[in-house]
């Protein structure tokens, strides 16, 4: 991936936006409303379709599932990240993309107290862009045989 | 000068002693995070640090985030800063021009008593108490402080 390095993707979902590693990242597919076949679903593990991708169908994932948050954007209308994976390519559903950053431009937050506290944020990490705050989007926490360990 | 600051979010009137105020705010963007605990649903930057927002749910204009402004008190608590929304009609009363009132039950754990001024009460916050309890997980059930946020997504969500 030249070009890449030192570049992180910023998107967003329900309204919170999250930045993702470029390493992680295979394309980004919109207009999904005739790759998306949402009978192929498992839940357990927030698989809510499977996704067309270069003629073979991948798990798509709604992180929304895991975190508890609700977004207001259909799948259909979703953008989907292909991501790999140790089990091959997936893809995570997200809102929008908001654009690509220098990974230089993050500055590390420190999390309040009250959030340490929670099991949520125990290993979390949130970054701030020219002050405003950016949820570092580990894939690991949403798919493959390692989800919910990291 | 030992006083209160007097604040007011929705239909809850809170008072915080002076020397807990480090600041009040204006024209402060707040942001959702996931995960956060009941009784947060929000937070906000100060300084270039994560500030938990504490009351959102009684802020009028809460449902809506990255766009809202509003008022807030940065309150010093054992557990770092914390913001608690207000609105922007707050004052600052010497203890001696209201009346205190050592709450007899209280059914809150985090309200310490009462003071009143000019005829309307203002529920007394021991900050720390109320951090302790959202540390704890009890800013949902016993604080019911928090949950519009989470209702309105509901609604959404069913509207879909």
């Amino acid at each position: 991936m030249a070009g890449t390095i030192g570049r992180v993707l910023v998107f967003s979902l329900a309204e919170i936006r999250f930045v993702l590693d470029l390493d992680h990242l295979v394309e980004v597919l919109d207009q999904l409303e005739l790759r998306l076949d949402s009978s192929r679903s498992d839940l357990r593990q927030g698989i809510v379709a499977a996704l067309d991708f270069r003629h073979t169908a991948i798990p798509a994932v709604d992180p929304t599932l895991k975190l508890g948050l609700v977004s207001a954007t259909r799948y259909v209308d979703r953008v989907a990240l292909v991501l790999r994976g140790s089990e091959g390519n997936w893809a995570v559903l997200v809102d929008q993309i908001e654009g690509l950053m220098p990974a230089d431009a993050l500055v590390r937050a420190t999390l309040p107290v009250l959030l340490k506290a929670t099991p949520e944020y125990s290993d979390a990490q949130v970054m701030l862009a020219d002050g405003v705050p950016l949820v570092v989007f580990e894939p690991e926490r949403f798919y493959g045989i390692n989800q919910g360990v990291a | 000068m030992t006083g209160f600051g007097l604040f007011r979010a929705g239909d809850l009137n809170y008072a915080i002693p002076l020397v807990q105020i480090r600041r009040i705010v204006q024209e402060q963007v707040i942001y959702p995070l996931p995960g956060l605990p009941a009784g947060i649903d929000f937070v906000l930057i100060y300084d270039g640090n994560l500030v938990p927002v504490l009351f959102s749910a009684f802020a009028p204009d809460n449902s809506r985030s990255t766009d809202n402004s509003s008022c807030y008190a940065l309150v010093d608590s054992e557990y770092g800063l914390l913001a608690l929304a207000t609105e922007s009609s707050s004052r600052i009363v010497a203890e001696h021009k209201g009346e205190l009132s050592v709450a007899s039950t209280s059914k809150r754990p985090w309200q310490t008593g009462t003071f009143t001024y000019q005829g309307q009460d203002f529920d007394i916050l021991e900050i720390d108490v109320l951090a302790t309890e959202i540390a704890r997980g009890n800013g949902l059930n016993d604080l019911a402080l928090s949950g519009t946020r989470r209702l309105n997504e509901e609604e959404t969500a069913a509207g879909r």
